[in-house]
């Protein structure tokens, strides 16, 4: 009876529109714990479980993105114990992951995982960098786990990548706009989400998505993570596409006028740069036109680049992880 | 056209218990009422103050529902300055307060006159100085003598509650601009350098007082957001004291953990 209902919500909900890509700070756990009496880690636990079954409510109501906050930077601070059982929790769910390595092929999910994965013990890399590394190709679902994550960092990590290209010489300064700053994101692989959701009733984005989440709908659910539920997700689903409308008009607007703008700017540059400044209209388009097909020719290069360099780093974990299995094995 | 009818019937749900819970709400907070209706003095709220734990050191007041009018967020100035906030941002997505600053500043030297009286001067208004080196290239109305002698006082003390007057230029394009200049520069960037840069006149935000029809952010500072609470407070033609409060104690009650 329950399945059949939801099965009928779905479809209803469906029939407006549909968040491309969803994101999710999963808070509550802790909370969740100390309400059931029971340890912090069976928080996680039940969080995780959560998750799953959220993963599979989104596919059915039609979502192919998901983005979650699995862990920030700042969780380092809290107590050794919870950090370990935090980490210990992430490999055991990423192995579980590779043991289902054919189900992740059949349904083409693609798990990424953005963040700072390089300060994380050695053994959970290397299970991050094989889910990552077997799953790239897929492109029916994206998972992406933002672990060891915050979006500060994420924009100074994206920030850092263009001013050494600047300085190498594959970029120029009038390249940097926020289309690039925006391709250079650890989510740059997918478009930005367009409903970010919260659990355990807080009302703040702590470091989370800041640059992606500027023309999202923002929906704060009051249930603690571990009890968010079908019914949680069709409600900020139903919010959502009030705001539909006014997201897409924000975002055309924001879209034309950030087109117009660099056109000013080139059309300035260009008229700055001619040793007269008084180009005749024609010349002064072509001249613009040029500039802008050599900085799109530049920031592809570029971006590809950076794409083989982030792929590589997970295929070099996957293959540590290959080579120690492939050691044990001997052994 | 059966899940198209179900759907309707979805949102009306959503609709009403929206509604309901917002009713709930009011009744739960009966005390509260006339504060709707009413607006508060300088005094009141001092004495509201003293029993939050917390107040917001930099509260941003955003607008995003349409043309603004500035006699409502005068009033929301003198307020949060009753309440001793260091930074007040007025932002607005489509740079309305930005662009008639001088005019919103008139506005708010009157409020200050208006709510705090001859203790003006140990409550100063103190606006961002690029504001008012922008502000002085145009030609501004005259002030009376009492708002001047305000002004001063404000501008030599240097301290009480500053005024930032922002918009979308200082959101996503700060930061644009920013890794231009350390690419000019050929310096490293990392996220002290950025928050140096980007936080040197407008502080990180504590909390939004969001004026808006949906709960969208519509570009508002993605640096300075990083642990602001968000509050979406509907339109501000018709903000009242209520709404003020209920934020003030919606942020005193709130666990900032910042990771732990």
């Amino acid at each position: 009876m329950d399945s059949w209902l939801r099965k009928m919500v779905g479809a209803a909900v469906k029939t407006g529109p549909v968040p491309q890509h969803v994101a999710f700070i999963m808070d509550g756990n802790r909370r969740w714990a100390r309400r059931a009496k029971t340890e912090t880690v069976a928080g996680h636990s039940m969080g995780f479980s959560t998750l799953k079954k959220t993963l599979e409510w989104c596919l059915d109501l039609g979502v192919h993105m998901v983005t979650v906050y699995a862990f920030s930077s700042e969780n380092f601070k809290r107590s050794e114990k919870e950090v370990g059982d935090l980490m210990k929790l992430a490999e055991e769910k990423f192995i579980q992951l590779l043991n289902e390595e054919e189900m992740i092929h059949r349904l083409g999910v693609c798990v990424r995982v953005l963040g700072d994965v390089k300060r994380l013990p050695p053994s959970l890399q290397q299970a991050i960098g094989k889910a990552v590394d077997i799953s790239k190709d897929n492109t029916r679902a994206i998972l992406n786990v933002c672990f060891v994550y915050t979006a500060r960092e994420e924009m100074a990590m994206a920030a850092h990548e263009i001013t050494q290209a600047v300085q190498e010489g594959e970029l120029y300064e009038s390249d940097i706009t926020e289309h690039l700053v925006e391709q250079c994101l650890y989510t740059n692989a997918s478009p930005p989400p367009s409903l970010i959701i919260r659990s355990s009733g807080e009302v703040r984005l702590s470091d989370f998505l800041l640059w992606q989440g500027a023309y999202v709908h923002l929906a704060f659910s009051p249930v603690l993570w571990p009890d968010f539920s079908f019914w949680d997700l069709v409600k900020c689903f139903l919010q959502y596409q009030q705001s539909h409308n006014a997201i897409t008009t924000a975002l055309r607007r924001r879209a034309e006028h950030l087109s117009t703008q660099q056109l000013d700017l080139d059309t300035a540059a260009v008229v700055h740069n001619s040793k007269d400044g008084s180009l005749p209209p024609a010349q002064v388009r072509r001249l613009v036109e040029q500039r802008q097909e050599g900085r799109a020719r530049r920031v592809q290069a570029f971006l590809s680049t950076l794409h083989d360099r982030r792929n590589s780093f997970f295929h070099s974990l996957a293959a540590k992880a290959q080579a120690n299995k492939n050691t044990r094995a001997q052994e | 056209m059966l899940y198209g009818m179900l759907h309707a019937v979805l949102c009306f749900v959503l609709w009403l218990s929206t509604t309901l819970q917002g009713l709930w709400r009011s009744v739960r907070e009966l005390y509260m009422l006339p504060l709707a209706f009413s607006g508060l003095s300088v005094r009141q709220i001092q004495q509201r103050a003293r029993r939050w734990q917390k107040i917001p050191a930099h509260i941003c007041l955003a607008v995003t529902d349409g043309p603004v009018t500035y006699e409502p967020l005068a009033r929301l100035v003198m307020w949060c300055m009753a309440s001793g906030v260091k930074h007040i941002t007025i932002w607005d997505n489509q740079g309305l307060c930005k662009g008639s600053s001088s005019l919103l500043r008139q506005y708010l030297q009157k409020a200050h006159v208006a709510y705090f009286g001859s203790s003006c001067a140990s409550h100063p208004l103190v606006f961002d100085e690029a504001i008012l080196a922008a502000s002085q290239k145009r030609p501004c109305a005259s002030t009376t003598p009492e708002e001047e002698g305000c002004k001063g006082a404000d501008v030599q003390s240097g301290t009480g509650t500053r005024i930032h007057f922002c918009d979308d230029d200082e959101g996503r394009p700060a930061i644009v601009k920013a890794v231009q200049e350390a690419a000019r520069l050929q310096r490293n960037v990392d996220v002290a350098w950025l928050d140096a840069k980007l936080t040197a006149t407008v502080p990180e935000l504590d909390l939004v007082l969001m004026f808006s029809r949906e709960p969208v952010l519509h570009g508002l500072l993605p640096w300075h957001m990083r642990v602001a609470e968000i509050l979406f407070c509907g339109p501000h033609r018709h903000v009242t004291a209520r709404t003020f409060i209920r934020a003030m104690n919606s942020f005193s009650r709130c666990e900032q953990r910042f990771g732990r």
